[in-house]
């Protein structure tokens, strides 16, 4: 399954600062909706988040996670619906079960703890996504590129 | 070649130390026990009750009675034994002839012959009943977890393991440690920490364990750090520990862990293949004494080898990983994988990505993070010399420490298959 | 009845939840609704709401996908901002004047971009905020306001008051603003009617004594927007000074159970709702000391004592004192009079005093019923029968939720559904005769290449006044397989509708992006618009730069532009590995299964053959009738309902039977009816309703029972006395009987009302009898109320003891100690009445796993969503209603029996059941049939099946998973858990988001 690199016609990070890049998947219920909440209310936010609707946080397989990583992402983070109001039963728990296993491989890999980040954000929780952006590009910027960045990426 | 059975491997009191004051207790009380004495959780010692068995087969020859009863009473219909090549190689051979089965007595226990992966292949055709090493079994019941084995149809009669050796392995230590030609072996024993040999001429030479593993000349890595010894999670579990010097050599200890387990037995004893009686409470203590000493060994070299692994960083890994030439064979002998020839690890798996670390290697780590029975065997047949079972393990301890699941022990769920992991806060 | 030329549509009048629910149920049955809402948009007070009761859900997470659908549905038309004038014709016939209020806005050119709102001057009290955040006088209702139009308030507009300003107007690129609209009316033909007008929160102003000038005394709906993340202060609860409250009042009953200000009811929520307040405040702040001055605590749903337990232990304080007043200290702080345990009086301070207020008629439903010629009760709400919850008393008029009466939301939902099936049972004759048909132009090829079209929407300003829009078109067409990329201003409008169609067609394009808002509301507009183009809509997909880039990086312009192509190129990465997909058309058989014959089971069984389906109504013992069947006060209303389940030919009934080894699944399930335990009957089925009912407890040594002779149950004594069986003098009736202990943490609902009734019925035939109640807390919810207080008139004792001081009956003795006095009692009784609790029938520990359906630890049927589903369960086609699910009195019970039929009739009135198209699917050839996916499925879609495989060219049976597309929703976790990959979930499937994911990002050495 390989792809052929598409090219972009601009960048804004010739500066040769260091500007994170972090995937995000968002359930199609809260969290995806929480985003668009932020975005309703103006809740100002790095341009740094890269975001992936799936309908279930459930849905995001290791695979993902990993292929964004050694893509060249600094950051993956999965968002769901609160514990208990997962659209689909309860989706958000499997979520929890397989995110503990990714998230304690890669902190045997040598990868830095706040690189993958699970979190729980409703549809009325607009500013607590913006802040959850801004929290994690902070920490991303205070580490550096990703350990398994793919040189080159912008 | 193995060294299971081994009561007092490396680590164990030190020789010189002074002679016990009481004669050893006796292995067993009471009588010869009927068939309906035989009940799920009792210990007993028993002994095949044919001369020729109870020579040639180790310890009394009681697994090979009761292989040889369960085929000839129709209670299995195949039976798998080890075919000797050499002192050190076998072959494992499925067949429904009891005197195949007499044949294989004495036979080493299955090295690394990953009845696992054969087992998937058969099992649904027909009932087996097979002996097995701890891990096997943890293969196994992985396997059955994963709808790819009926335990319903298959029999174990597990065997104490205290760990393995490689063959070429051994062979080389003979010739270069112990300057013996490898071919005059006749008999190997591990007694009071050391790995003794006998030669044809009848003479013993003896080397410390200890120091053959300091040379890394002894028991496969995976071993020294194993935590399950005693195979309780087959339907029989079988071993020399606890059988006191009185039946020294002419005694095997078993536990009887499941309703199967008894059948087997009774049909032995009442089929007129083997005689049993109670463990006397010594033996047993004397077995699970034998048993914590070895798991504190593991402990410590668990310790040892991990420990160490926490501070290494990502560029570790990758040069750990770098000669992989994805062959995939790792994959292909692993007992818990119970995939088919295409899974997410392959499919997805693009050499063109030609990242730094494999998505196939990504794959893995995660899916025996849930699976892993720490057989070693992944080490074993990497053509790039990867140490993958540490790797493994090192990815699997802590997960598996922290939910206390050991993989295979019984039909616990594996955690990815759980909605919910309770013990996770 | 109504007459055989029926309208085939019904008017809700309400665009609450209850409405809503109606609406939805009724147009997924085959009528067409007319949603009339006087507010600009739909969703009422449930999307004021925080969080709800007793799971904490985030309100507007459950209730926007219901509005969304409603909004979208075919057979559904909204009539915002309108309201009801005139009512003519009769039943199957009626007439509706509707005046639409202009919005001074052509509704048909706004798109809803907002730019208007940020140019208008006026600023005034934001109503959905509760005043406590202002608007402008050109506004949403609230940010998710649906229809997404936008309205002037008159009352406000500088243009419209003094012909000065027109900012709004001259802002607006769509020329939608229009001061000189006028009001217009449209006479719609309806058969029924609902009337859903749910509530308006009780304003405490007259109750001088709590002060609510103060700022920091503010009401429940107004504390509900200050712990609300999206409210006015972000979530952060606070004092008029800006701090964090140490001590919080919660005052209860503020304009309820008070008979001086005509609101003798208690309003029911209340008590709850403070509960998940003081939780809600706990949950971020431990130490905000947290305090609910309240009479009763009255916490009777299901899961809800648990909840208030779980306040408590999270040190939140209940005490049972009303409050006579709040005074406001010279410093401005506020401190509370109150009762303390000894009589004194306390006062109090704290920092912020939250008003439980009540809920009330709105004052609009006077005239509202006049129109409709329907009779309301004293405080204004819809007068109905206890066996007929839902019915006014005018013949085609239907009433739901808090119109009818103060309840909470699952039981307006249910009530909601409950009227959709009594509105879909009368016209029935005329159902489908207004179901709009879809008719699907045929799909043009779509060959081996993609071809790709790709519009970027400017939005007015939204879009285009932050991100350089030429740049990212011009970005797109250079991206392999663009065919063509161009700009819109509003590519939600009409006339860009045109110009997709034309581009499909012009270009031959097989696939198309749209990058503008969110795929959460736009993305149908879309997909129906290239299906009338001749594209399969699910190769459609949507990049959303404007809630995840102009609207949050507002002053990056470069960064939001430069992410704006990143989210075009991901959506070009994605789309080209889209496939078309199609709904499954599944077979379905029309009728129904019944499981048990009390009076939730004939209900629903007499609701699903007023609705035209045949059903098998399958009781366990050889009398229908269930726990009331001994009941001489029940007799008549039993009869009719057992009368009519017996003489409709629709209905088959099946005494001493149960049902035995099910499977399939909605519309196709399979069993066995077993009678006498032996005569097995297969019967295939479209859906089932569990309506197995409760029983009273019967524990031997319960406050004697069964040892003493006087001991009774309520069952027990309601029998006798309904006997007229006379001749106590002395009754004692002890409440919380084995409920709200340790074993039962539950509160058994129905004791307290039947108590009371019991009581005053026995006090009537007796007046010289001397009878006493001994209670935790009475728990007289709704026009109960006014009950509790009859029999304390009649001079029924009420003697409130602590749980942990349980009475004690000794022969002819109950010993008591009455808390609210502090003084030891023995009190004489000949006859003792226990509140024994209710408990969920053993047999549902087979039946729940038989139709894969859970169940509380109590036993109950746990239904999907406590809140918005509350008959049904995650397997489809499985319903559940009347004490199955919960203990509920009598009229509740009828209600959630015609709930469940309802919802069964949204099933049953399908031609076919079409699968979502978004399924997982099994690739045969790749499982291995290992069942990691089969036990994450939270629908039981997923089944083991020995199959017969052929790989390379060699057949061989082997074990595989196959998904269900009736059962299948569509989450994807299957997929994930599958280790070879051999499921995928459709439009989500790894190949498409593993290419997504990748098109995040690309390599520097290729930009030059």
């Amino acid at each position: 399954m390989s792809e052929v690199k598409t090219t972009a016609a601009s960048s804004c990070a010739s500066s040769g600062e260091f500007v994170p890049k972090i995937v995000m998947f968002c359930c199609n219920w809260c969290s995806y909706a929480g985003a668009d909440g932020a975005g309703v209310s103006r809740f100002q936010q790095p341009s740094n988040v890269r975001v992936v609707r799936v309908m279930c946080s459930s849905r995001v397989d290791p695979v993902h996670i990993y292929t964004a990583f050694l893509e060249g992402a600094d950051a993956v983070l999965i968002t769901g619906c609160h514990i208990g109001d997962c659209h689909y039963v309860n989706g958000n728990d499997k979520t929890l079960v397989k995110y503990k296993f990714i998230k304690s491989m890669l902190n045997e890999m040598g990868m830095e703890d706040d690189r993958l980040m699970l979190r729980w954000i409703s549809a009325s929780e607009g500013q607590q996504f913006a802040e959850f952006v801004t929290e994690m590009v902070e920490k991303v910027k205070a580490l550096g590129p990703s350990p398994l960045r793919k040189d080159g990426v912008v | 070649m193995s060294a299971p059975e081994n009561p007092a491997p490396a680590g164990a009191p030190p020789a010189g130390k002074p002679p016990e004051k009481k004669p050893p207790a006796p292995s067993t009380v009471g009588d010869v026990l009927k068939g309906s004495d035989i009940q799920v959780g009792g210990k007993y010692i028993g002994w095949s009750v044919r001369d020729e068995v109870r020579k040639e087969g180790g310890s009394g020859g009681l697994v090979t009675s009761i292989l040889a009863g369960a085929l000839e009473k129709g209670l299995v219909e195949h039976v798998v034994v080890l075919k000797k090549s050499s002192q050190y190689e076998a072959v494992p051979v499925l067949t429904s002839d009891v005197e195949d089965v007499y044949a294989s007595a004495g036979s080493m226990h299955m090295l690394i012959s990953n009845p696992t992966k054969y087992l998937r292949q058969f099992q649904n055709d027909a009932t087996i009943a097979l002996a097995v090493k701890p891990c096997d079994m943890r293969g196994i019941r992985e396997q059955q977890k994963r709808n790819m084995i009926d335990l319903d149809k298959i029999f174990t009669i597990g065997l104490n393991c205290g760990g393995t050796m490689m063959p070429y392995k051994i062979r080389k230590v003979t010739e270069e440690v112990y300057g013996v030609n490898p071919d005059d072996v006749r008999a190997e024993e591990i007694e009071k920490g050391k790995l003794i040999l006998e030669t044809t001429d009848g003479e013993h030479h003896a080397q410390s364990i200890d120091e053959l593993e300091e040379e890394d000349n002894g028991r496969r890595e995976n071993c020294r750090y194993c935590v399950v010894k005693i195979a309780t999670n087959a339907d029989l579990a079988c071993g020399n520990w606890g059988v006191m010097p009185d039946y020294a050599g002419k005694g095997t200890f078993v536990e009887v862990m499941t309703e199967k387990g008894a059948e087997f037995l009774r049909n032995a004893i009442d089929g007129g293949y083997a005689e049993l009686k109670v463990a006397s409470e010594p033996a047993a203590e004397a077995r699970g004494k034998v048993n914590s000493i070895m798991l504190k060994m593991s402990a410590k070299t668990k310790e040892e080898v991990f420990v160490p692994m926490q501070s290494q960083t990502m560029t570790d890994l990758k040069k750990e990983l770098e000669n992989c030439i994805g062959c995939g064979a790792c994959r292909t002998v692993c007992p818990p994988c119970a995939c088919g020839t295409e899974a997410k690890c392959t499919a997805f798996n693009d050499p063109v990505d030609n990242y730094d670390i494999s998505l196939f290697h990504m794959i893995r780590f995660l899916h025996l993070m849930d699976s892993c029975v720490g057989c070693g065997q992944c080490s074993d047949v990497c053509p790039a010399d990867i140490p993958l079972a540490r790797l493994y393990r090192k990815f699997a301890n802590p997960m598996q420490d922290e939910l206390n699941y050991v993989t295979g022990m019984d039909d616990r769920t594996p955690p990815f298959f759980e909605i919910k992991l309770e013990e996770v806060q | 009845m109504a007459n055989a030329n029926a309208v085939g549509a019904v008017a809700v009048i309400g665009g609450g939840i209850a409405g809503v629910q109606s609406a939805l149920d009724l147009a997924n049955s085959g009528y067409r609704v007319y949603l009339i809402e006087s507010k600009p948009s739909i969703g009422g007070v449930m999307a004021q709401l925080d969080k709800t009761f007793p799971t904490l859900d985030c309100s507007a997470c459950i209730l926007s996908p219901k509005l969304v659908e409603a909004s979208r549905h075919p057979d559904i038309k909204l009539m915002t901002y309108s309201e009801v004038t005139a009512l003519s014709g009769d039943v199957g016939n009626f007439t509706l004047t509707v005046k639409k209020k202009t919005r001074y806005i052509d509704v048909d050119n706004c798109v809803g971009c907002g730019d208007c709102l940020a140019k208008c001057p006026k600023k005034v009290d934001d109503e959905f905020e509760e005043g406590l955040s202002k608007r402008k006088a050109i506004y949403f209702q609230f940010p998710q306001a649906i229809p997404k139009v936008v309205t002037i308030d008159p009352d406000n507009c500088l243009m419209i008051k003094n012909g000065k300003c027109g900012n709004c107007a001259k802002v607006c690129q769509r020329g939608a603003v229009k001061y000189d609209l006028k009001d217009e009316f449209e006479d719609i033909e309806v058969g029924a009617v609902i009337m859903a007008t749910g509530f308006e929160a009780f304003n405490p102003t007259i109750l001088e004594a709590y002060r609510f000038d103060h700022p920091d005394v503010v009401t429940a709906l107004q504390f509900e927007r200050y712990t609300n993340a999206s409210g006015p202060f972000a979530g952060h609860i606070q004092t008029s000074k800006g701090e964090l409250p140490k001590k919080i009042a919660f005052i209860q009953c503020v304009g309820s159970r008070n008979p001086e200000i005509n609101r003798a009811y208690c309003s029911s929520v209340c008590c709850t709702y403070a509960v998940k307040q003081s939780r809600l405040i706990k949950d971020h702040h431990p130490e905000v000391d947290v305090a609910i001055f309240n009479i009763d605590l009255r916490t009777f749903g299901k899961g809800y004592e648990e909840f208030a337990l779980r306040a408590q232990s999270d040190g939140v304080r209940f005490i049972n004192s009303r409050p006579s007043g709040v005074d406001v200290k010279n410093d401005g702080a506020l401190s509370l009079r109150y009762e303390g345990a000894e009589s004194e009086v306390i006062h109090e301070e704290f920092d912020l005093v939250v008003l439980s207020v009540g809920l009330e008629a709105p004052k609009s439903s006077v005239e509202l019923a006049k129109i409709l010629g329907i009779e309301l009760d004293k405080y204004g709400f819809v007068k109905t029968d206890l066996e007929a919850p839902t019915e006014t008393s005018r013949i085609g008029i239907f009433t739901a939720g808090v119109a009818q009466g103060p309840k909470d939301i699952p039981e307006s939902v249910a009530q909601a559904s409950g009227a959709a099936s009594k509105a879909g049972a009368l016209l029935n004759e005329a159902r489908k005769s207004l179901e709009t048909v879809v008719e699907i132009p045929p799909e043009n090829p779509i060959g081996d290449e993609p071809r790709i079209g790709v519009i970027v929407c400017r939005c007015g300003t939204n879009i285009g006044g932050v991100v350089d829009v030429p740049a990212v078109v011009e970005y797109a067409s250079t991206l392999p397989n663009v065919v063509i990329a161009t700009e819109e201003m509003y590519s939600c409008a009409d006339d860009t509708q045109s110009r997709i169609y034309d581009m499909i067609q012009d270009y031959k394009l097989n696939r198309f992006v749209v990058a503008a808002c969110t795929p959460r509301t736009h993305e149908p507009l879309f997909q129906q618009t290239c299906q009338e183009a001749g594209l399969n809509p699910w190769l459609f997909e949507f990049a959303n730069i404007r809630e995840h880039c102009s609207w949050i990086h507002h002053d990056e312009p470069e960064n939001a532009t430069h992410k704006a192509k990143d989210l075009v190129r991901q959506a070009i990465g994605k789309v080209k590995y889209y496939t078309p997909l199609y709904s499954q058309s599944l077979p379905l058989v029309h009728n129904a299964v019944v499981l048990g014959g009390g009076v939730s089971g004939l209900t629903a069984a007499n609701e699903l053959a007023e609705n035209g389906y045949e059903v098998d109504l399958i009781e366990k013992t050889g009398e229908l009738g269930g726990n009331i069947r001994k009941l001489e006060s029940y007799k008549e209303k039993l009869e009719t309902i057992i009368q009519k389940a017996q003489s409709n030919d629709k209905i088959h009934i099946h005494y001493n039977s149960v049902m035995e080894n099910v499977s399939g699944s909605v519309g196709n399930f399979k069993g066995q009816i077993i009678t006498d335990g032996k005569e097995a009957k297969e019967l295939d089925f479209g859906i089932i309703i569990i309506a197995t009912g409760a029983h009273e407890l019967k524990q031997p040594g319960l406050f004697g029972y069964q040892e003493n002779p006087i001991v009774k149950t309520q069952l027990e004594f309601k029998e006798a006395i309904d006997k007229n069986e006379s001749g106590f003098k002395n009754v004692v009736f002890i409440q919380c009987a084995g409920s709200r202990n340790d074993e039962r943490p539950y509160c058994s609902r129905i004791c307290c009302t039947n108590t009371v009734r019991n009581a005053i019925q026995y006090k009537e035939q007796n007046p010289d009898a001397e009878i006493y109640v001994l209670y935790r807390d009475i728990r007289t919810y709704g026009m109960y109320e006014e009950q509790y207080t009859k029999a304390r008139e009649l001079g029924v004792h009420f003697m409130m003891y602590d749980k942990d001081e349980p009475p004690v009956v000794s022969g002819n003795t109950v010993a008591v100690h009455d808390r609210t006095i502090n003084l030891h009692f023995n009190l004489d009784a000949d006859c003792v009445v226990i509140s024994a609790a209710t408990v969920a029938e053993e047999g549902n520990r087979d039946v729940g796993p038989m139709m894969k359906v859970p169940l509380t630890k109590d036993g109950f049927f746990m239904e999907v969503h406590p809140k918005l589903r509350p008959v049904d369960f995650g397997t489809d086609g499985v319903f559940v209603c009347g004490l199955a699910q919960f203990p509920k009195l009598f009229e509740e019970s009828v209600s959630q029996a015609q709930a469940a039929a309802s919802r069964a009739c949204t099933i049953l009135s399908r031609d076919a059941l079409l699968s979502p198209a978004e399924l997982s699917s099994v690739d045969e050839s790749v499982c291995v049939g290992c069942g990691a996916c089969k036990d994450v499925c939270p629908y039981h879609a997923i089944t083991l099946e020995e199959k017969v495989v052929t790989q390379k060219g060699l057949s061989f049976k082997a074990v595989r998973s196959v998904i269900n597309p009736a059962a299948c929703k569509g989450c994807g976790c299957c997929a994930m858990s599958c280790p070879t990959g051999a499921i995928d979930q459709s439009h989500f499937d790894n190949v498409q988001l593993l290419s997504q994911v990748k098109s995040v990002f690309y390599f520097e050495e290729e930009v030059n």
